[in-house]
């Protein structure tokens, strides 16, 4: 018994990432400081995407005081559907994903007035969602998720994180809502991380916190070795964007949309480890066989 | 990694200085490790001025002796030169200074004292002894003051009797306890306490004390000072009641029941007066008391460590306390949520958690501090759900911490309850961040995860409260400065740690149940 715990100790030490080792080996070493904000601060990681040229969600505007919400909100209210994200925000808190159907806004399948979207920017503003510190709104097109994600599962907005290493992917997951997740993709809120075969594009296993499955626990519809629409696209647009940020180890967070393909909602400079349980692989495993 | 070798012998230093240093103060004075504990002691000066001397003027004054639970060190005479003599009788030890030949003279004479707190626990049955030593017997007769035989004072004692001894001293107790305090310095009398039904020290002690004798109790008052850090004239009045050959303490002015706090120093025994002199002459008196910190170790130990801060005027162990152990308790929240994957509200907050329960059960402390911190998390759940704004949203926290502190309080107070009673000692703003955190928790998270940082987060202040609470702990680090350099190494060597933190080995365990699946 002691033997068999002390096996698998040292297994889980040969090939998976701890959080220190992460931070000291891949972000510190891989990472200047200096570099952080240019994918931490939504707007600015957004400009130096759309200065190059690389597919991302259309921003309709931004407001970084409280004065300006008014004005923000005249200007894109005409659209049927918005994201309201804070610039600063981290893991999907303080986003609000709007629809207008007959004139009415709706979050979700809720109502919600001008007043309660306007409170909300104002709270985005005085940093409720960017650790206490001062921050702006970002106000952009809503992406219309591609078919595939919707005959999984119909609803909320799956994505995929693709972790790079000197602009060569190493790992990646597809992150995917389930019923218990409340429409959010995040892994610890309930979603599914599925992994990725990267040379082949497909989907793998899907770990739900729990265990392994192939098929989708809510909708039965099978997952295993799903092939993925515009992977080759996916991993291009991955390493494009890597090389546009200073950063030698970065998570590149894509959308699949419907009509325009894959687009790069945000750059992360410290993507979590899940994504090792996802892929039922650690790390280092990974990285060892890469140096080899 | 640049500057790996400044890292690396950076990391050498900070732990051979403090074993070198360390390795040499032993060598020179060996350490005893229960003298490193600071010891807190008074300083008492007696300060007479006498002028208008005609011919010679003569001052007897109680001066402090040891016994059983107070240490007395004599410090000598300052001041005016005065023939000085003691003279130690039954009563107690008292001083005598003689002033021949001069107008007038500036007396001091300094002791330094240590107490020790007592508490006694009384036997439910009476002991029966008929018959007391003469001179415990004594204490049974009225004297001028304590008129245990008069008509109303026989009357109240009968009524206050009870079956058992430690229930008539209760009732005795809180007869005399609840009369309404005065801040009279003129003598009152047993009989005079009764009837006024206002008293101060000394005439409450005279009350108990012939209510004791009429119930057939040996008692008697004794005098002394209460030790504070102050400049005082007034000295206090205590009781003690005899049983089973001890005599057993009792103050009702400040409700120490069978108990004698270590600041308590005693000078006589009976009705006497502390101070008495020649009256023919202008006299002015004030007892100058100082609070200090003192150690037992050797001189070379303690001049190479921290001792000489004690000195500083203001300096007190808790805030010794806070100064001297933060680094060490902040070591430790660093190692459990770097080695251990401990995650917490905040990352010094445990600390602060922690230290704001030194001086309360710890327990009792946490209960207090999870009731406060759910009931206005629950409260911050509805405020999200109205969508408030940040700043007046904190500030009704605030707001609501304090009116369930005040509840607590007061709930405690008209319930009897000691735990509740001492909620409004907690540091409200700690308390706020702590609720605040863990309500953001629960609103972004799950109940399981938020309650989960709520009990890591306590966890982690239980440590950081055991740190604070050790004595010996603030003396070793008094003693050996050098050990913060030590500290540094080791934060040092913890911030390139790579390992994995045991918390994720119960995260990644998946994985390794799928290897132990493979290799079966």
């Amino acid at each position: 018994m002691f033997k068999k715990f002390r096996k698998t100790r040292s297994h889980l030490q040969q090939h998976i990432m701890g959080i220190n080792e992460r931070n000291i080996c891949l972000i510190f070493d891989h990472n200047q400081r200096a570099h952080y904000k240019l994918a931490d601060d939504k707007i600015l990681c957004k400009s130096i995407l759309e200065q190059h040229h690389v597919a991302t969600a259309i921003s309709y505007g931004t407001a970084s005081r409280i004065g300006e919400i008014g004005a923000l909100w005249e200007s894109v209210c005409h659209h049927d559907s918005l994201v309201i994200k804070p610039a600063k925000g981290a893991g999907g808190n303080g986003i609000l994903i709007l629809r207008k159907r007959a004139g009415v806004w709706y979050k979700g399948s809720q109502l919600i007035s001008e007043t309660q979207i306007c409170t909300h920017m104002a709270q985005i503003i005085m940093g409720m969602y960017g650790f206490g510190h001062s921050d702006c709104v970002l106000i952009e097109e809503c992406i219309e998720p591609h078919p595939f994600f919707l005959d999984i599962y119909p609803d909320g907005v799956p994505d995929f994180r693709i972790i790079l290493l000197q602009d060569q992917p190493i790992m990646a997951m597809l992150r995917m809502p389930t019923d218990a997740s409340d429409g959010k993709a995040n892994l610890h809120q309930g979603g599914l991380g599925i992994g990725i075969d990267l040379k082949a594009g497909t989907l793998q296993y899907a770990f739900d916190g729990e265990e392994f499955v192939k098929e989708h626990p809510d909708t039965g519809k099978p997952i295993y070795q799903s092939v993925i629409p515009y992977w080759a696209e996916m991993l291009e647009v991955s390493r494009r964007s890597s090389e546009l940020f200073p950063l030698d180890y970065l998570g590149v967070d894509i959308i699949l949309d419907r009509d325009k393909g894959p687009m790069v909602m945000e750059i992360n400079v410290r993507p979590g480890l899940a994504i090792q349980l996802a892929n039922r692989k650690g790390l280092k495993q990974t990285l060892t066989s890469l140096k080899s | 990694m640049q500057g790996q070798k400044s890292y690396k012998y950076t990391i050498v230093l900070c732990f051979v200085i403090p074993v070198l240093m360390i390795g040499f103060k032993i060598w020179k004075t060996p350490i005893i490790w229960e003298n490193m504990m600071p010891k807190e002691v008074f300083r008492i000066d007696y300060e007479f001025d006498v002028t208008g001397i005609q011919d010679q003027a003569k001052v007897r004054a109680y001066i402090p002796q040891g016994n059983f639970r107070q240490t007395v060190h004599p410090l000598g005479a300052a001041g005016d030169s005065v023939a000085f003599q003691q003279a130690a009788s039954p009563n107690g030890l008292e001083g005598i200074w003689n002033v021949q030949g001069r107008r007038e003279a500036f007396i001091t004479q300094s002791f330094e004292v240590e107490g020790k707190a007592v508490e006694f626990t009384l036997p439910e049955q009476i002991v029966v002894q008929q018959e007391f030593p003469d001179s415990i017997a004594a204490y049974l007769l009225p004297s001028d003051h304590i008129q245990s035989t008069h008509h109303k004072i026989v009357g109240l004692a009968n009524v206050l009797k009870r079956k058992e001894f430690s229930q008539t001293l209760q009732s005795n107790f809180q007869f005399v306890a609840q009369i309404p305090s005065s801040n009279t310095g003129l003598l009152t009398d047993a009989l005079t306490t009764l009837e006024r039904n206002r008293a101060s020290c000394n005439g409450k002690s005279r009350l108990f004390a012939a209510i004791c004798r009429a119930q057939g109790i040996p008692a008697r008052v004794v005098g002394g000072i209460i030790m504070e850090d102050v400049s005082k004239r007034t000295s206090h009045l205590w009781v003690e009641v005899f049983q089973a050959d001890h005599w057993i303490p009792f103050d009702l002015l400040n409700g120490h029941f069978a108990y004698l706090p270590a600041h308590y120093l005693e000078l006589y025994k009976g009705d006497h007066f502390l101070i008495s002199r020649t009256q023919e002459v202008l006299f002015d008196y004030q007892f100058d008391i100082k609070r200090q910190y003192r150690s037992e170790l050797g001189s070379a130990a303690s001049i190479s460590g921290l001792w000489p801060l004690l000195a500083f005027k203001g300096i007190s162990i808790p805030l010794l306390r806070t100064l001297l152990l933060l680094p060490l308790a902040a070591l430790v929240i660093a190692i459990l949520s770097n080695v251990v994957g401990l995650k917490t509200f905040g990352t010094l907050l445990p600390a602060l958690i922690g230290l704001s329960l030194v001086n309360v059960s710890f327990i009792v402390g946490i209960i207090t501090f999870a009731v406060v911190v759910i009931a206005v998390a629950l409260v911050h759940f509805q405020l999200l759900k109205w969508r408030l704004l940040h700043v007046p949203q904190l500030v009704i926290m605030l707001t609501m911490v304090i009116m369930v502190l005040l509840g607590m309080a007061l709930a405690g107070q008209v319930m009897g309850w000691d735990m509740a009673r001492f909620s409004v000692l907690l540091p409200i703003v700690v308390l706020s961040i702590t609720a605040e955190r863990f309500a953001k928790t629960l609103a972004e998270e799950e109940l399981p995860d938020a309650l989960k940082m709520l009990l890591h987060t306590f966890l982690v202040a239980f440590l950081c409260c055991l740190i604070f609470r050790s004595n010996l702990i603030i003396g070793y680090f008094l003693t050996f400065p050098e050990s913060y350099i030590a500290l540094l190494g080791i934060l040092l060597l913890l911030g390139r740690w790579i390992g994995m933190r045991l918390m994720e080995y119960h995260r990644f365990s998946p994985l390794a149940r799928l290897v132990t699946a493979k290799s079966s």
